[in-house]
C-alpha cells in the first residue's frame, strides 16, 4: 500500500468520526455578496477552465474527492472511498442518499455519465486532457464504480479533486441539452442555482437538504465588478461582503475601516522570470549562462516581496513552491549583488549591457505592473535595458508562449493546475518538446521522466533535488516567489481564504 | 465691451497656463528634480511635503515604486502634450485635406467624402480606438495614429463648408479665370483664409486628445509604463484614491489645469481671430 | 420633406455598411483568432480545420459579404468563448446601456440647456462667466476620475448611495451624473451659442420693438429656433454618450453593451466585437435620423422643401 493511500484511509476514518459528531446546522439565513473581477463564460463545469467559473461551480456542484482545508490533501467527498483493485483498476464507493437539486438521485450512473461526458471527444471539453489516462469507467452496482486506466496512474486522487470535475445529472443534461445546462446548472452542491445575469451577477440559494448539512448563508450572490477601486468601495460601504485579489497596498485601508478584514494565505502559484536559454524565440544574450547568472544577481527579489507585496510572498529559490512535493529547502537563491552582475556581464562580453524584451501579462500575478517595473528598474541598474511587451489577455499571452514567440525575459506565473507536486511545474517547462519549455537539457529530461515513473517518494525527492540544483546552477529562470491569495471579508462573516484559490463561501458562517 | 474684456482675460490666463505646460515639457530635463524613471522601492508611497511623513526631497510625494511624482508630472507634460499635439496634427492635416477636396471639387468627390465623414462620426469612437489599439498593440505611435484617424472628420466638415463659401468668391473665380491650376488656387487663395478657423479648432482639440489619452490609459490601452503620461499616472493611481490620494490627484490636476488652459486659450483665440464665428453644431460632431 | 427623409435614410444605410466594413477589416486583417482558440498541443491540421469551420479560410471579400448577409438577419456568429449567439449576448445587455445613456442624457441636458439659455440671455454677466468657466472645467475632467470620486464620496463616506451595479433607481444616480457631466459642458456651450445666434436675429429685434413681453420673446420665438441646433446636437451627442458609457460602465460595474465590447476586444472575441460595434453604431445612426426628422418639424424651411445648406 502506497503512502498516499495510507494517508487517505486515515483521513477518511477521521472524517467519518468528525461527521458522526458533526454540529447540527441552523437554518440558512441572510445574504452574502462576493465580488469577482470578471464573469464566467458558462455554468457547465466541464466546459471551461476559468478560475471564476470554478469558484461558482464549486458552490453548485460536488467533486468526487475534495481537499482538506488544513492539509490540502484529497479527502472523500461524493466518493466515500477509493482503493486500488489492481495497478490499473480503482474501485470507488459512492455516498448514498445524495440527490441532485432537481430530485434526480446521485449514483454510479451519474459518475459514469460525468466521466464519459468529459472523455467524449465530440463534447470538446477543455478539461478532457486531464482525464485521458482513463480507459473506461464501469458501473459495478448502484453505488460502486470502477475506473480502469491505461497505465498505473498515481495522481488519481489529485485529479479527482479537480474543481472543474463536478458531478452532473445524466437525465437532466440529456433531456435539456448542453446549451440549456450551460445556463441552468443542476448539481448536488451546497447551493442551488437561481439566476445568472451575464456579466452582472449569479444568484444562488442554500440547498437545505445538502448531504453535509445546509450552509449558513441563505442567498449567495456573485457580482461582477471589473474595477478594483469600485470593489473596495463596495466592500467598505457594505455592498459587497467578500472580495478576492486585494492589492497589497490596500490592506491597511480595509483593516482600518472597521467594516471588513483581510484574509490571506499561501497559494501554489509561483512567479518567476523565464529566460529564453535555448534561444527558442530567437537568439539573445540569454543563451549565455553568465548572462543568466548576472540577471539572477541583479534582481532584488526580497525587496520586491517586502515592499511591493507587503511581505505577502514566500521565496522560491528554485522555482517550485515549498508547499509542493519535491521542494528542497537546502537550495539557496542567488544573492542580490549588482556588482557581481556587472562583472558577469562584462565577462560575457557585455560591459555596456544590452537591450532585451520583458514580456508581461495581465492576470494571476499580484501587482504585476509594479513587480514588472521594479524588475526593469533593477535590470536597468546593471545596464540591461528592458523593452516592455505587455499582453492584456491571458489567452493571447499563452498562445505566444506556446508559439515560441516569447523572446528574451518573460515574467511568468504557474499555478500547478492545483496539484501540490513539482512534476506539475517542472515537466511542462523543462522537458524537451513540451509547449512551455524554453530551457532544455538531456540530463533534465532523464530526471523528469524518472521522477514520473518511480513511486518511492524518497527517490523522487532525490531526483527533484538534483534537478533543482541543476536549474539554479544554469540560471534558467530567475525564480522569484510564491504568492498569497489576498482576500477580504466583511466583519459579519467567518470566512477564510483557501490555498487552492477556490473560494469556499459555502463554509462561511455568520458571526455570533 | 465688458464681455470682450473678460474674454481677453481668459485668453491671458489660458496662454499663461499653456506656456507653463509647454515650458515644463521642453525644459523637463533641467527643471525636474529627479530622473522620472529612477526607482527607489524603499522610498515608495511617500506623501507630499505638507502631509505627515512628507519630505522636500519629493515635494509631491512618490509612487508605489518610489519614483518622484513631481518629476514624472513634468516629464509627463512632454508625453501628454506631444501626444495630444501630434494626434491633432495628424487629424488636422488629413481632415483639412479631405475638406478642401470635398469643398473645392464638389460632386462625386464631395459625396464620397461626406459619407465617409458620416461613417466615422457614427462610429462609437472610443470602441473604434480600443479595437484598433488592441489589434495594433498599444504604443505611442499607434495611439497617435488611431486618435488622429478618428479625429479628422470635424475639420473636414468645417473646411468643406468654408471652402464652398470661398469657391464662389471673386478672388477665387478670378484666379480660375486666369488659368491657375486647382492645387495652386487652393494653396494660395483658399487655405490661408481657412487658417484661423482651423487653428482655433485644433487648439481646442489638443485638450480633448489629452483627455482621450487618459481614457485609453484607464482601459489599459494608452501609453504603456514606465513612460510617464498624465493619463497613465491617473489610471495607475485610481486604485489608491482611498489610501494614497496624491497618486491620482496630481496627474488629475495636471490634466485638468492644462486642458482648462488650452480651452480658455482656444476660446480666447477665437474671439481675437474669428470674432463672428460661433461654435456650430457641426463642430460638435466629435467622439 | 419625404425626399429629405428618404435621402437621410439612404445615407444612414450607407453609413451602416461603412461601419461594418471598417470593423470587419480591422478584426480580420490583423488578428488571428484561431491560434488563441485551440489547445496548446493543437496540430496544424487542427488549425486548418478550425479555420474551415469558422469560415476563415475563404477569401476576405467573400467572408465580408457573408458577414453582411448574416448581420442583416441579426446573426453575428457565436461568441468564441461562450458558444452563444453574439447577437443574443448583446441584446441581453442593450437595456442596461440604453437606460444608462438615456439617464445620462437627461441629467446632462437638464443641467446644460437651462444654463445655456440663461448664459445667453445674460450674456457677459457673472452667471454667464461662471457657467463658461464651469463648462470648460467640466470638459477638462476625465470622467473615470469623477466617477470614482463620486463613489468614494456618496457610497463610502456618506453611505447614501450604492457604489456600483444595476438594480434600483438609486443605483442609476451616480452613473447618470457621471455620464451627464461628460455630456453637459459641450451641450451647454452649444446651447448658449445657438441661443445667442437666434437672439441677434432680426425677427427677435422686431418682436422686441413691437413691445412683445420679453418672456414671450425668449420662450416662444427664441428658444423654439434655438431648439434646432440643440436637437441636432442631441442626435450627434448620442455617439459621444456611448463613448462615455464605455468608461462609466467599467467604473460602476454596469452590465451594458459597452463594457461587454471592451471585454470582447481584450479577448479577441471578434463576433461579439463586430456585433456590439455595429449595433451601437446603428443606435447612433437611428438617433441622428430621429433628430433629423424632429428638425424637419421644427424648421419650416425644411418642412417646405428647401434644405438648409
Amino acid at each position: 500500500m502506497s503512502r498516499s493511500r495510507v494517508l487517505l484511509a486515515l483521513i477518511l476514518a477521521l472524517t467519518l468520526v468528525a461527521l458522526a459528531a458533526g454540529p447540527v446546522a441552523a437554518a440558512p439565513k441572510g445574504r452574502v455578496v462576493v465580488a469577482l473581477g470578471s464573469d464566467t463564460s458558462t455554468m457547465d463545469p466541464h466546459m471551461h477552465t476559468e478560475r471564476m467559473g470554478i469558484i461558482i461551480n464549486q458552490h453548485i456542484f460536488d467533486t468526487l474527492l475534495a481537499r482538506d482545508t488544513r492539509t490540502w490533501q484529497p479527502v472523500p467527498h461524493l466518493a466515500e472511498s477509493i482503493k486500488s483493485v489492481n495497478p490499473t483498476t480503482w474501485e470507488m464507493k459512492l455516498r448514498k442518499g445524495v440527490k441532485f437539486h432537481n430530485g434526480e438521485p446521485f449514483n454510479a450512473e451519474s459518475v459514469k455519465f460525468s466521466f464519459d461526458r468529459v472523455l467524449n471527444p465530440e463534447q470538446k471539453s477543455p478539461i478532457r486532457g486531464n482525464f485521458t489516462w482513463i480507459k473506461s469507467v464501469e458501473i459495478v452496482d448502484e453505488h460502486t464504480v470502477r475506473i480502469v486506466t491505461e497505465k498505473p496512474y498515481p495522481a488519481i486522487h489529485e485529479i479527482l479533486t479537480f474543481g472543474n470535475f463536478g458531478m452532473v445529472p445524466p437525465k437532466y443534461v440529456k433531456e435539456k441539452g448542453d446549451a440549456h445546462f450551460a445556463r441552468n446548472p443542476v448539481g448536488t452542491g451546497p447551493f442551488k442555482f437561481v439566476e445568472w445575469r451575464k456579466g452582472e451577477r449569479t444568484t444562488l440559494e442554500a440547498n437545505e437538504h445538502y448531504w453535509k448539512g445546509a450552509p449558513a448563508i441563505k442567498t449567495l450572490v456573485f457580482r461582477v465588478i471589473p474595477e478594483t477601486a469600485t470593489q473596495i468601495a463596495e466592500l467598505l460601504s457594505g455592498g459587497v461582503d467578500i472580495l478576492r485579489a486585494v492589492p497589497p497596498d490596500q490592506i491597511p485601508a480595509i483593516e482600518k475601516s472597521g467594516a471588513a478584514r483581510v484574509t490571506a494565505t499561501k497559494i501554489l502559484r509561483v512567479v518567476y522570470l523565464q529566460l529564453d536559454g535555448d534561444g527558442r524565440a530567437g537568439k539573445t544574450p540569454l543563451t549565455d549562462v553568465k548572462v543568466r547568472r548576472a540577471i539572477n544577481h541583479a534582481v532584488n527579489v526580497d525587496e520586491i516581496m517586502q515592499k511591493v507585496l507587503g511581505g505577502m510572498a514566500v521565496r522560491t529559490p528554485a522555482g517550485t513552491n515549498p508547499m509542493a512535493f519535491g521542494f528542497d529547502p537546502a537550495i539557496k537563491p542567488y544573492a542580490y549583488d549588482p556588482q557581481a552582475a556587472r562583472k558577469l556581464l562584462a565577462e560575457a562580453g557585455f560591459p555596456n549591457g544590452f537591450e532585451i524584451t520583458l514580456n508581461t501579462y495581465t492576470g494571476s500575478i499580484v501587482s504585476v505592473d509594479q513587480v514588472a517595473q521594479a524588475t526593469s528598474g533593477y535590470l536597468d541598474k546593471v545596464g540591461i535595458r528592458v523593452k516592455p511587451r505587455h499582453f492584456a489577455d491571458v489567452g493571447q499571452y499563452l498562445a505566444n508562449f506556446r508559439g515560441s514567440k516569447l523572446d528574451g525575459i518573460t515574467m511568468a506565473s504557474w499555478g500547478y493546475n492545483s496539484v501540490f507536486d513539482s512534476d506539475f511545474i517542472y515537466y511542462i517547462h523543462f522537458k524537451t518538446g513540451q509547449p512551455y519549455a524554453y530551457n532544455t537539457a538531456r540530463e533534465m529530461d532523464q530526471w523528469l521522466d524518472e521522477a514520473r515513473s518511480v513511486v518511492d517518494p524518497k527517490k523522487r525527492q532525490e531526483l527533484y533535488s538534483r534537478f533543482q540544483r541543476f536549474i539554479v546552477d544554469q540560471a534558467y529562470w530567475v525564480p522569484m516567489y510564491a504568492q498569497f491569495t489576498i482576500e477580504a471579508a466583511s466583519n459579519k462573516l467567518n470566512y477564510e481564504a483557501s490555498s487552492d484559490e477556490i473560494m469556499r463561501v459555502h463554509a462561511a458562517t455568520w458571526k455570533q | 465691451m465688458r464681455a470682450r474684456f473678460g474674454r481677453l482675460r481668459f485668453l491671458a490666463v489660458g496662454s499663461g497656463i499653456v506656456l507653463l505646460a509647454v515650458a515644463a515639457a521642453v525644459l523637463a530635463p533641467w527643471v525636474s528634480p529627479h530622473d522620472p524613471y529612477r526607482q527607489a522601492i524603499s522610498d515608495r508611497l511617500i506623501p507630499p511635503v505638507w502631509d505627515t511623513g512628507g519630505t522636500w526631497q519629493h515635494p509631491l510625494g512618490t509612487d508605489p515604486l518610489g519614483r518622484d511624482i513631481l518629476s514624472r508630472i513634468i516629464y509627463g507634460a512632454r508625453v501628454s502634450i506631444s501626444a495630444g499635439a501630434l494626434a491633432v496634427a495628424v487629424a488636422m492635416t488629413f481632415g483639412v485635406f479631405m475638406g478642401l477636396l470635398a469643398g473645392y471639387y464638389g460632386g462625386a468627390m464631395d459625396t464620397v467624402i461626406d459619407n465617409l465623414v458620416n461613417v466615422i462620426l457614427a462610429y462609437p469612437f472610443l470602441l473604434l480606438a480600443l479595437a484598433a489599439i488592441a489589434v495594433l498593440g498599444p504604443s505611442f505611435g499607434n495611439m497617435i495614429i488611431v486618435l488622429g484617424l478618428t479625429g479628422w472628420p470635424i475639420y473636414t466638415r468645417v473646411v468643406r463648408a468654408e471652402t464652398l463659401k470661398y469657391r464662389e468668391r471673386e478672388f477665387v473665380q478670378a484666379a480660375r479665370a486666369l488659368g491657375l491650376r486647382s492645387p495652386r488656387i487652393i494653396r494660395v487663395h483658399v487655405l490661408p483664409n481657412l487658417l484661423n478657423t482651423v487653428i482655433v479648432m485644433a487648439s481646442l482639440e489638443v485638450a480633448r486628445m489629452i483627455i482621450l489619452e487618459s481614457f485609453l490609459s484607464f482601459l489599459g490601452l494608452g501609453i504603456q509604463p514606465p513612460t510617464p503620461s498624465w493619463g497613465g499616472m491617473l489610471g495607475e493611481g485610481r486604485v489608491y484614491m482611498l489610501t494614497h490620494w496624491w497618486l491620482a490627484a496630481f496627474p488629475g490636476l495636471a490634466i485638468f489645469v492644462t486642458t482648462l488652459g488650452i480651452n480658455l486659450f482656444g476660446d480666447g483665440l477665437r474671439d481675437v481671430l474669428d470674432p463672428y464665428r460661433v461654435l456650430t453644431p457641426a463642430a460638435a460632431r466629435t467622439e | 420633406m419625404q425626399v429629405y427623409i428618404l435621402r437621410r435614410l439612404f445615407q444612414a444605410l450607407f453609413v451602416c455598411v461603412g461601419i461594418s466594413l471598417i470593423t470587419f477589416l480591422l478584426l480580420h486583417v490583423v488578428g488571428d483568432p484561431v491560434l488563441l482558440l485551440l489547445p496548446q498541443d493543437a496540430s496544424d491540421r487542427d488549425v486548418a480545420l478550425l479555420k474551415e469551420k469558422l469560415g476563415l479560410a475563404r477569401p476576405l471579400w467573400i467572408q465580408y459579404l457573408s458577414f453582411l448577409k448574416d448581420a442583416a438577419r441579426g446573426d453575428f456568429g457565436q461568441s468564441l468563448f461562450t458558444q452563444e449567439s453574439a447577437f443574443g449576448l448583446i441584446l441581453e445587455r442593450m437595456p442596461a446601456t440604453l437606460e444608462l445613456t438615456l439617464a445620462g442624457m437627461l441629467v446632462g441636458l437638464g443641467i446644460a440647456i437651462p444654463l445655456g439659455v440663461i448664459s445667453a440671455i445674460r450674456r457677459g454677466s457673472l452667471t454667464d462667466r461662471l457657467c463658461t468657466v464651469g463648462a470648460v472645467a467640466g470638459q477638462a475632467m476625465p470622467i473615470f476620475w469623477l466617477g470614482i470620486m463620486l463613489i468614494i464620496l456618496f457610497a463610502v463616506k456618506f453611505r447614501v448611495l450604492p457604489a456600483s451595479g444595476r438594480g434600483t433607481v438609486w443605483h442609476l444616480i451616480l452613473p447618470a451624473i457621471t455620464l451627464g457631466a461628460y455630456l453637459a459642458p459641450l451641450t451647454m456651450r452649444l446651447t448658449r451659442s445657438g441661443m445667442l445666434d437666434v437672439l441677434t436675429q432680426d425677427y427677435i429685434r422686431t418682436a422686441r420693438a413691437k413691445g412683445v413681453v420679453e418672456q414671450v420673446v425668449l420662450f416662444k420665438h427664441a428658444l423654439r429656433n434655438a431648439a434646432i441646433p440643440i436637437v441636432t446636437i442631441l442626435g450627434v451627442q448620442f455617439g459621444r454618450l456611448l463613448g462615455g458609457a464605455v468608461v462609466t460602465e467599467t467604473v460602476f460595474a454596469w452590465p451594458g453593451v459597452a463594457s461587454l465590447a471592451v471585454k470582447a476586444i481584450r479577448t479577441y472575441d471578434y463576433p461579439v466585437v463586430q456585433g456590439a460595434v455595429v449595433l451601437l453604431a446603428l443606435l447612433i445612426v437611428v438617433a441622428n435620423l430621429l433628430a433629423d426628422i424632429a428638425i424637419t418639424y421644427l424648421d419650416p424651411r425644411i418642412r417646405l422643401g428647401r434644405e438648409h445648406a
